[in-house]
């Protein structure tokens, strides 16, 4: 992983800067923030821009880079001096950057962001503004008129913008399957290509010469930093806060409606995760977003309703009422399961709550409550005193388990997780023979992948879960013996729940 | 210029999803005093691509026959690749010109193919769209036609693609063979194509004058060819030059072909009525039609026809260069247009059919 810069000291001398980033990632806010200091000037995108040029030198098309440079970026960073700072924006110097600070001796600002709110923003411009995001992609879009009429008032020869965005080499595995990409994996290819070019150029300069801006959730601080960083003055926290709350060179800042445009992250569907993931895995990595790779589709603050609300026995035994003949299905196929002669000692309970019904009908094993909820677990500490059973304090996805069990199982917890295959891992990895888990929020045969809807008051998923992506998962993992079937409910709002059952491939001894 | 691909399709058997025929008669009414229900089975586009597909199978090169095409042009130095309507426009460029235009007679979806990987690489192709073609429209009942409603996404997607889009002409057509008004016809397509959004001021003129006894770009009354009259098969007359280009917004038609300065009508109707030797692929007629075409002259220095696997027709007008090479291959393609001089303007034609395999 790159290791990222952030300069905040007074510079002792004046020079010259370049601000640069990946499009859609914040560089024509920060830009016009930074133009207003009083000792400065910010130009963004000033022509010529090298668009043409960035591509060329991607593909190894291009010439004398020194002479390139010397007659464009390097002459207008030139006429920066002591009383005025001169920066300029662009998006395209990625090939270019560790040349252009080798001979101007410039400061460099990169800004990045997170990949799927820049893939987002990327197909909203498209549909909304301009259409021209990709132009060869084969999904139109879902154009509104005036990205219509955009794209169609600038022909592709002259769309230089377009242009610039890489491409893989025709020859190469990527660039035989690029006709067949969706937008998605193109704007992912191009953040994660833009964002690689310019980590490694940075590897190339000096640290003193550079900072890092994360501007997935810009705050004034940050951008003061960087004014610092840069000795440009005159701005103040406040003014700058305001211009943040502007959202400059959104949508809305352009004139343009935000509604129903192309999903948040946290609402795509399995498929476009899975295609992000692939493209854009090792760039989210190294840029520090995926840290934590088991909770990478975790969003900030997931879960928190749990953690924030009292235990409440009340409500936990209503739920168990209501979905009785879960429960009991569960039971029964235990009981069967052990009455052809499989011994289950131990049993785990992705999601437990209080363990309301599960403590008491598994009395005599070795049951393992987890849960999300610290106030859960710690009620269930007192007032669940059955010594043969522990309780576990864990985000069941990211946290491993510290035991296993013979049968892990969860009821109706997996429709509220963030990370669906992610559920199903954790689980299978934790079981020593048997998987068990149903999915409240229905039977959903027809589904070609999971659908994901994140509510941010609730602070959880509430999911639609592909059986045949649940089936395929399973079988990925080496499980056996697999069913999946529709269990009715005898509820009128949701009358089938999905239950999945699979025997776990056998432990390699340690 | 090709064979009326309609025609084509029509001999074609339709099991087991037949396109229905135009309703020629007009309602009847039965005993019960009710007019008589017709039914018939609705087009199915999966069976008409696929009939497409194999009617072309024969003709058709890999579609990476047309990324080496590119590829070699792009290497040309000194040749620009433009439109069809900036080569009309530019009538003396400092380096040569080429424009690909691609006529889609069948094959919509191939041409969005090349319209993208043209976007890929940052080149520009002009696309004409056939308003008679089974995949743009049917007629459905006299004087009422039914659009293909998977027209709009493939309009998007060219719109997208940044390619250019204009009509390919087959007023002619429309008289000929739906017995409607074909310069309505042309206006109502032209509205509609502009309603979805295409900046669209120009026209290719479909087939060639055998196919009605005049070339479809004669709707326009600066370009007839000579002044006649001529019927349909049904007796109805042709409307030649009943309109002009300029009140129906058309900057150009994209055949680049005008009347001779001095035409020997005789001769020019001879041609026009030798529907039996019009074939495209056959030199002697491709000859007469590209370098001696009685009927009309060309407005660019060359033209090079593809027409089927590896196979060429290229017709010169500028003085040291050939002026006919049949049955040429991609690198007497490219050789050719290595050759030509500086200012030159070329039009690559394509049926995108040819590059579907």
């Amino acid at each position: 992983m790159s290791e990222a810069y952030r300069q905040t000291a007074t510079p002792r001398e004046i020079r010259p800067f370049v601000l640069v980033g990946c499009a859609r990632s914040g560089t024509t806010s920060l830009a016009r923030i930074l133009d207003g200091a009083s000792n400065g000037h910010c130009a963004i995108e000033p022509v010529p821009n090298l668009n043409l040029e960035s591509r060329q030198a991607i593909e190894g098309r291009l010439g004398d880079v020194d002479r390139l440079l010397s007659d464009t970026v390097l002459a207008r960073l030139a006429s920066s001096s002591e009383h005025q700072v001169y920066g300029e924006k662009n998006v395209t110097y990625g090939p270019f950057l560790d040349r252009i600070q080798a001979l101007s001796k410039c400061r460099v600002v990169f800004m990045h962001r997170d990949g799927r709110d820049v893939v987002r923003s990327l197909i909203n411009w498209h549909d909304r503004k301009f259409g021209t995001v990709y132009r060869e992609c084969r999904e139109p879009g879902t154009l509104a008129p005036s990205a219509i009429s955009s794209a169609a008032s600038l022909p592709v020869a002259l769309d230089t913008s377009d242009f610039s965005r890489p491409r893989p080499a025709r020859e190469s595995p990527l660039g035989r399957r690029w006709e067949d990409l969706s937008r998605l994996e193109m704007c992912t290819y191009y953040w994660s290509v833009a964002n690689h070019q310019y980590v490694c150029a940075l590897e190339a300069i000096d640290r003193d010469s550079q900072t890092w801006v994360d501007y997935t959730r810009p705050d004034a601080d940050a951008v003061l930093d960087v004014a610092a960083f840069l000795g440009l003055e005159g701005l103040d926290r406040q003014g700058v806060a305001d211009m943040l709350a502007r959202r400059i060179n959104s949508l809305a800042d352009r004139g343009e409606s935000e509604a129903g445009g192309f999903p948040r992250w946290t609402d795509w569907n399995g498929r476009q995760r899975e295609r992000f993931e692939a493209l854009g895995r090792d760039t989210m990595r190294s840029l520090g977003y995926w840290d934590d790779e088991a909770a990478r589709w975790r969003p900030r603050g997931y879960g928190e309703v749990w953690s924030k609300k009292a235990a409440d026995l009340a409500w936990y035994e209503w739920m168990f009422d209501g979905r009785r003949r879960m429960h009991e299905d569960m039971l029964s196929w235990l009981q069967a399961l052990e009455a052809k002669g499989e011994k289950i000692v131990s049993a785990m309970d992705f999601g437990c709550g209080l363990g309301v019904g599960y403590s008491e009908h598994l009395a005599d094993k070795h049951y393992i409550g987890l849960d999300i909820s610290e106030q859960n677990i710690e009620w269930c500490h007192q007032y669940r005193d059955n010594r043969r059973h522990t309780y576990y304090r864990l985000d069941m996805i990211a946290d491993r388990p510290p035991e296993t069990a013979d049968l892990v199982f969860s009821s109706g917890t997996i429709d509220n997780t963030y990370d669906i295959d992610g559920f199903i891992e954790a689980m299978v990895s934790a079981a020593n023979k048997w998987v068990y888990f149903t999915c409240y929020r229905g039977w959903f045969d027809r589904l070609e992948s999971h659908t994901y809807r994140y509510n941010t008051d609730h602070a959880c998923f509430y999911n639609d879960i592909s059986v045949a992506c649940v089936l395929q998962k399973l079988a990925a993992l080496g499980c056996r013996d697999v069913e999946a079937m529709p269990l009715r409910t005898g509820n009128r709002d949701i009358s089938f729940e999905a239950r999945f059952i699979a025997r776990v491939p056998a432990r390699l001894p340690c | 210029m090709l064979k009326l691909f309609l025609e084509r399709f029509k001999r074609i058997p339709r099991e087991p999803v037949p396109v229905p025929e135009p309703i020629e008669a007009p309602p009847t009414v039965s005993d019960c005093g009710h007019p008589d229900y017709h039914a018939v089975d609705g087009r199915n586009l999966d069976n008409y691509f696929e009939q497409v597909r194999q009617m072309c199978e024969p003709l058709a090169n890999p579609f990476c026959y047309y990324e080496a095409l590119l590829d070699e042009i792009a290497r040309l130095p000194n040749l620009r690749i433009v439109t069809v309507r900036e080569l009309a426009r530019n009538s003396r460029p400092d380096s040569a010109l080429v424009c690909l235009r691609h006529d889609i007679d069948s094959d919509p979806i191939t041409a969005l193919r090349i319209a993208r990987h043209l976007a890929r690489i940052g080149e520009s192709g002009s696309f004409y769209l056939l308003h008679t073609a089974p995949y743009y429209a049917e007629p459905v009942s006299p004087g009422v036609v039914v659009r293909n409603p998977q027209l709009v996404e493939w309009i998007r997607g060219f719109i997208v693609s940044g390619c250019e889009v204009g009509l390919h002409c087959d007023a002619f057509g429309i008289c000929q063979n739906w017995g409607m008004d074909g310069i309505g016809g042309v206006k109502a397509e032209l509205a509609w194509l502009r309603s979805q959004g295409l900046a669209l001021v120009g026209t290719v003129a479909h087939n060639s004058g055998p196919t009605y006894g005049a070339e479809n770009y004669e709707i326009f009354s600066e370009r007839v060819l000579w002044q006649r009259v001529v019927h349909t098969d049904s007796g109805l007359e042709l409307p030649l030059g009943q309109v002009s280009m300029a009140s129906l917004g058309i900057e150009y038609d994209g055949t680049f072909a005008v009347a001779r300065d001095e035409t020997n009508i005789y001769e020019a109707a001879a041609f026009f009525a030798d529907t039996e030797s019009a074939d495209i692929r056959s030199e002697s007629w491709m000859r007469r039609y590209l370098v001696e075409n009685p009927a009309c002259r060309w407005t660019i220095d060359a033209q090079c026809w593809l027409l089927g696997k590896d196979r060429w027709a290229i017709a010169g007008y500028s003085p040291g260069v050939p002026d006919f090479i049949w049955d040429a291959q991609l690198e007497d393609v490219i050789a050719f247009l290595a050759g030509l001089p500086a200012g030159s303007r070329v039009m690559m034609v394509t049926h995108p059919e040819y590059v579907s395999g």
